[in-house]
């Protein structure tokens, strides 16, 4: 069964049929038009909207990898960074760990003082 | 006589019955609408052109429950058989997503088990290709104990035969515990995941919310749970890299990997080591770059790649033969040993000796991880493995101490009395309990600052070398960083015949061993 929806634009109102048709597509007829239009399945749809969640939900944050104490710390809160730039420097397992930037972005925080320990997934900075 | 016309009519039914086999064509489409291959296609990829010769075609589901009589079909929702992947035996079944949902049916089940069964008696590894939704409901528990047959013949054949799964759809419920019995898991990008409950069942119970491939994805088992050992962007390239894994393992574990002509020097010098390994101690770098340095060009395949960073392990080949690679990454969390790294080598090393691969570590760590996270989530029993995993191979053992080998990492890794054939060390390698400082806070407590600064230099000098191992004999060779690669082929040549015939013939009165897992 088509079903009927009143639209209205710009206070003009618009009549709008639905119709799924035996193929999976759907026709909508739009005043006296009709359109053809085809919908996605659902697994297609899963995949979009996953990648477009991707895109979107990039790390916000970093986090300590592993205990240690804070080394050196080469940025400030302000200051754009690209991927990969070195920000903290973490004394750990005898070593300095270079944690690096994720994303391309600006740093809103920076959640840690040099010479303190940390523990590890404590929360050392916060981008915008 | 013979009757010509019933002799026809006999092929006829026998060739309306091979179509009726054949797969539904807008089923077909509905697949290759989600990015996704037939069952048919993806055999069609992964053996040799021509070689394959299917099993079972004419087996249908047995079960009269529910309308299932009306919607059987030959095959049962699988395609199993038998071919050859660069001219070496191999069987494959691959599931039917486009006949209920690839469902594990009784039969389905039985034929899958059964092809794996000839893969087990005839000794060549056997890949499958899944693409189910789990258990065959409407089957009720025969589909599930067919599940069971699958799992232990999975069981049986692992560490005899090299078994493959791929994922190139959903894989959910009792489908996910056949791959993970077998030695390697890939999983396509966007188009699969692997769970046990899916995320309905979690919301109604638990209330989280959460998307099949947040919960389950590609990136999930290779980075988080480390579920999968390879991520592949699209089925092509999963299935490519199907066959150059193949190509690092023999038929089964009587033989030895075939060598492959890889045309680089044995004798060619590793001069660039000294511009990727600092001498700071302190400074990291990405082991990588060693191991494509030191290996034969090209021939680096990493296995987990992005599970645990802080352990590489992969396939590579010196002087053209394949050989298990463990290398610590000072890159990330300085390279120590962490619950997840432990796993992650251990069933490395225990797949290489399984198919006769020689192992060679490449050592820069100075110990495992502390902290109470670690410790509350058991890694003395997950860093044990590591120890069981090298003591019980019987493979040969090579280990290069490049920067730093401490403590309990030092045993693990490195350690002759544990039973490593051939340990060499670089001049700057550091073997001892713990760095100088740590030693000292522990020996000389009380001491004033300024003489424990004096003791730290006393210890570094003592103990930071590695000449202090190599007087002992824990040590055999000490080399040139750019003799690596000539001392690690003159060693594989060596050892190649190495037979541990008391460890061999000590496990024959033995069930198995108790690996604490």
């Amino acid at each position: 069964m088509a079903e009927e929806i009143i639209v209205k634009i710009n206070g003009k109102e618009h009549k709008v049929n639905i119709e799924e048709t035996s193929d999976g597509k759907l026709k909508v007829h739009y005043d006296n038009k009709t359109y053809e239009v085809e919908t996605k399945s659902a697994a297609e749809q899963l995949i979009n909207e996953e990648l477009e969640k991707k895109s979107g939900s990039k790390e916000k944050e970093i986090r300590a990898p592993l205990p240690g104490i804070v080394f050196s710390i080469k940025a400030k809160a302000g200051d754009k960074v690209r991927e990969g730039d070195k920000l903290i420097s973490l004394m750990a397992m005898k070593m300095e760990n270079e944690i690096e930037s994720p994303i391309d972005g600006r740093i809103k925080e920076i959640k840690v003082k040099k010479n303190t320990s940390v523990n590890k997934g404590d929360l050392l900075i916060i981008f915008e | 006589m013979v009757n010509i016309s019933e002799f026809k009519d006999k092929i006829k039914k026998f060739d309306n019955r091979k179509e009726e086999a054949a797969l539904d064509k807008d089923k077909v489409k509905e697949q290759h609408s989600k990015g996704k291959l037939t069952a048919e296609e993806r055999i069609k990829l992964l053996v040799d052109q021509g070689s394959f010769t299917e099993l079972d075609e004419f087996v249908e589901l047995k079960s009269h429950n529910f309308d299932l009589q009306e919607r059987k079909k030959s095959r049962d929702g699988v395609i199993t058989g038998f071919g050859t992947v660069n001219k070496r035996k191999v069987c494959v079944y691959a599931q039917d997503f486009t006949f209920m949902g690839g469902s594990m049916g009784e039969m389905h089940n039985k034929k899958i088990a059964k092809v794996m069964d000839l893969a087990l008696k005839t000794g060549c590894p056997c890949i499958g290709l899944l693409d189910s939704g789990g258990a065959r409901i409407q089957e009720g528990i025969n589909s599930l104990d067919g599940g069971g047959y699958i799992f232990k013949t999975n069981t049986l054949a692992s560490g005899v035969i090299p078994q493959i799964s791929a994922i190139m759809g959903p894989c959910a419920g009792i489908a996910v515990y056949s791959p993970a019995l077998t030695d390697f898991i890939f999983i396509v990008d966007k188009t699969s995941y692997m769970f046990i409950t899916g995320p309905d069942v979690i919301k109604s119970v638990t209330g989280e919310q959460i998307d099949s491939l947040g919960l389950g994805g590609a990136k999930v088992h290779n980075e988080k749970s480390g579920v999968a050992h390879f991520f592949a962007n699209d089925e092509k390239e999963c299935i490519l890299k199907i066959k150059k894994l193949l190509s690092y393992l023999p038929q089964n574990n009587l033989e030895i990997p075939a060598a492959s002509n890889t045309e680089d020097d044995p004798e060619r010098q590793n001069k660039n080591i000294e511009g990727i390994v600092p001498l700071d101690q302190k400074k990291a770098y990405d082991v990588r770059d060693v191991l494509k340095e030191v290996i034969d060009k090209g021939s680096f395949f990493e296995v987990h790649e992005g599970f645990a960073q802080n352990a590489v392990v992969g396939f590579g080949r010196l002087n053209s033969q394949a050989v298990g690679i463990v290398a610590n990454q000072p890159k990330v969390s300085a390279g120590c040993l962490d619950i997840n790294s432990s796993d992650k080598i251990s069933r490395f090393v225990r797949v290489c000796d399984s198919f006769n691969i020689p192992l060679v570590n490449f050592v820069d760590v100075t110990g495992y991880l502390p902290g109470m996270e670690q410790e509350h989530n058991g890694v003395i029993r997950h860093g044990a493995k590591i120890l069981f995993a090298y003591s019980e191979a019987t493979v040969p053992k090579i280990s290069l101490v490049m920067r730093k080998a401490y403590g309990g990492a030092y045993i693990a890794m490195v350690s002759k009395d544990m039973g490593y054939d051939y340990v060499l060390a670089w001049p700057f390698a550091e073997i001892a309990v713990m760095g100088a400082e740590q030693a000292v806070n522990i020996l000389n407590k009380k001491d004033s600052e300024s003489a424990k600064k004096a003791k730290v230099k006393e210890f570094s000098e003592k103990f930071l070398n590695p000449y202090e191992a190599a007087k002992q004999g824990k040590v055999d060779a000490v080399i040139d960083p750019k003799d690596t690669r000539k001392a690690l082929i003159n060693a594989l040549g060596m050892l190649s015949s190495k037979r541990e015939a008391v460890v061999e013939r000590r496990r024959k009165y033995k069930k198995h061993g108790n690996i604490p897992a």
